[in-house]
């Protein structure tokens, strides 16, 4: 069941003095089915969270349809959902947990579960802080418990593990496997593609307000590119040029990558051994999700 | 509601600037009241003995007294810390993080009215104790043969009241606007000071440009100080002395019907254009 429904999504940011238009997202569609981990991926300026913000109505849509948990009622909506938008938001002369018995008010559950999911984030012996006395890290666990309070069946995280040091981005890792594991769908934007690959199992990618990609992970990193090795490496290139079943060709750290169209393995190696050539090594290559992003986004 | 006014509580007690903006306030007005105690009630400004603060005449009074007085005062402290508390909504992101939370625009926006609301009536209870305070104990009981709170004073009351909700809207407007405490401090006084008070002053002094200035009357301010005034309600004893304070502005100079009802048209536009200001405009 789509979960997330995001048809024709576009904003365009109009300058008062200039009349000049921008479009920041331009036409996207996609969805995110139940129990998904959805990472969304873009460089800075993309419009990940210009998207993230219709999503959670704080920013007003210029055109298309939003629908979540198949209703277009955002506001009923938003009930059910644990989001954190940037960097955490809170009022830094509260305590950490004062700051989370406003969000236990807005979101008319009670003050029990607060010391619960305090435990969770390893907060309970600062929860009477002030939320300005907080590191980053501790801000973050925070942001994260309070999208975790009310239960909530998504949880959207825009880039949670900003600023953190490698414990804290392995903690942050942690919890969202966890609710992966408890059937939570979670939509996540980050920068840590080696995070997102290890998280997430399904990713869009946006590049200047346009859906360029959406798949799951584990499509997109498993391009059909063979690693090959031989005894005579000009003659293995001079035959791959010549084969139909091989797209393009490069060669790096003393291995040959080819990039292959509809063809197998086994059909490349036995047209290899027609030709004379015989391979110390052939593999399947997979592509790692920063390479993928780096090919998709052009960067 | 119910837990919109305990948000907003939560938000508002547990901040020091709050406390420090109340303690100044109270620092102000106990010294004039005590000094007026120990003067058996009497307050003098620039050599004028006037009216002693006994009830019942300390209600008006304390709402008029050319600048020194609970309205006036409340005009300098209620805008500030509407635009502070309202201001940093902006600032640290929180407006955004309880839409995210959950609120609808609609319950965010109710929510600053309840807050708006809230510290009216603080100042409106700091005045009514201050007053009947100091102002009971004053009551000469051998010549005494009125009530201690005429039907006067209440209407005085009511006033002072939607003069507090009015000027804390316009403070939350410029706090919605501006989503900057000190932008919204700044633009309230350049409001308050230059557009209502030094701009009809410098049109008064070219003849042709009279009648423009006269309009100026009708703006928000204007409205809400004219409609404290206790000469409206008051009208036989209090305006009478009221009258005798040099440059005391007892007289109306508009009628109290038209007032109330400016009053109540900009008390309403003001919270509606707060309102499309936070629906229409990204967070």
């Amino acid at each position: 069941m789509a979960i997330i429904q995001v048809q024709n999504l576009t904003k365009v940011y109009t300058n008062l003095l200039t009349r000049k238009q921008k479009r920041a997202v331009d036409g996207i569609s996609f969805s995110v089915e139940q129990g998904q981990i959805f990472g969304f991926l873009g460089p800075n300026g993309s419009g990940k969270t210009t998207t993230i913000g219709m999503l959670l109505d704080i920013i007003n849509r210029t055109d298309g349809e939003i629908k979540l948990f198949g209703d277009t009622n955002l506001n009923a909506a938003r009930k059910r959902i644990g989001a954190t938008l940037e960097t955490p938001n809170f009022y830094p002369y509260l305590s950490g947990y004062d700051n989370l018995k406003i969000v236990a008010k807005i979101k008319g559950i009670g003050e029990a579960r607060i010391q619960e999911i305090l435990g969770i984030v390893k907060l309970s012996e600062r929860q009477k802080d002030a939320f300005k006395a907080y590191s980053l890290g501790m801000k973050q666990r925070l942001s994260l418990a309070s999208a975790m309070l009310s239960d909530p069946d998504i949880i959207i995280l825009d880039e949670p593990a900003n600023g953190l040091d490698p414990e804290g981005i392995r903690e942050i890792r942690e919890i969202i496997k966890g609710l992966g594991r408890q059937g939570k769908t979670v939509f996540l934007s980050s920068h840590l593609l080696d995070e997102v690959e290890q998280t997430c199992t399904h990713v869009a990618v946006i590049k200047n307000g346009k859906l360029v990609k959406q798949g799951s992970v584990a499509e997109l990193t498993s391009r059909n590119i063979a690693r090959l090795e031989a005894d005579d490496m000009d003659l293995l290139r001079t035959v791959l040029r010549s084969y139909s079943g091989v797209l393009s060709s490069e060669t790096r750290d003393g291995a040959v990558f080819a990039a292959m169209g509809e063809g197998t393995l086994s059909d490349l190696n036995r047209h290899l051994a027609s030709q004379g050539v015989y391979v110390s090594h052939l593999s399947e290559a997979r592509q790692s999700l920063e390479e993928v992003f780096l090919e998709l986004t052009g960067n | 509601m119910i837990a919109l006014l305990q948000i907003e509580l939560i938000k508002t007690l547990k901040r020091r600037a709050f406390w420090v903006s109340l303690g100044l306030f109270l620092l102000f007005f106990l010294p004039i009241m005590t000094a007026a105690f120990g003067r058996g009630g009497s307050i003098q400004i620039n050599g004028q003995k006037l009216v002693s603060i006994a009830l019942p005449q300390g209600w008006g009074l304390m709402l008029d007294l050319q600048g020194l007085d609970i309205a006036s005062m409340s005009q300098l402290f209620l805008p500030v810390m509407v635009c502070i508390f309202i201001g940093s909504e902006f600032v640290f992101k929180t407006s955004r993080q309880n839409i995210i939370d959950g609120l609808s625009r609609e319950q965010f926006f109710f929510a600053k009215l309840v807050y708006v609301a809230f510290m009216s009536l603080v100042f409106f209870v700091i005045y009514f104790v201050l007053v009947f305070t100091f102002g009971y104990v004053l009551i000469d009981r051998s010549q005494i043969t009125e009530a201690i709170v005429r039907g006067v004073d209440l209407q005085m009351m009511g006033a002072f009241l939607v003069m507090l909700m009015g000027i804390g809207l316009l403070a939350m407007l410029f706090g919605i606007a501006s989503r900057n405490t000190g932008t919204a401090i700044g633009l309230f006084f350049f409001y308050s000071t230059v557009i209502e008070q030094i701009a009809p002053n410098l049109l008064r002094l070219k003849e042709s440009l009279r009648p423009l200035a006269d309009y100026f009357n009708y703006l928000p301010i204007h409205i809400f100080r004219e409609i404290i005034k206790p000469g409206r309600y008051d009208t036989e004893a209090l305006s009478t002395k009221m009258a005798q304070m040099q440059g005391a502005s007892a007289t109306p100079d508009m009628t109290t019907q038209t007032v109330w009802i400016c009053a109540l048209v900009y008390v309403v536009a003001l919270s509606g254009a707060s309102y499309l200001l936070l629906k229409k405009t990204d967070l």
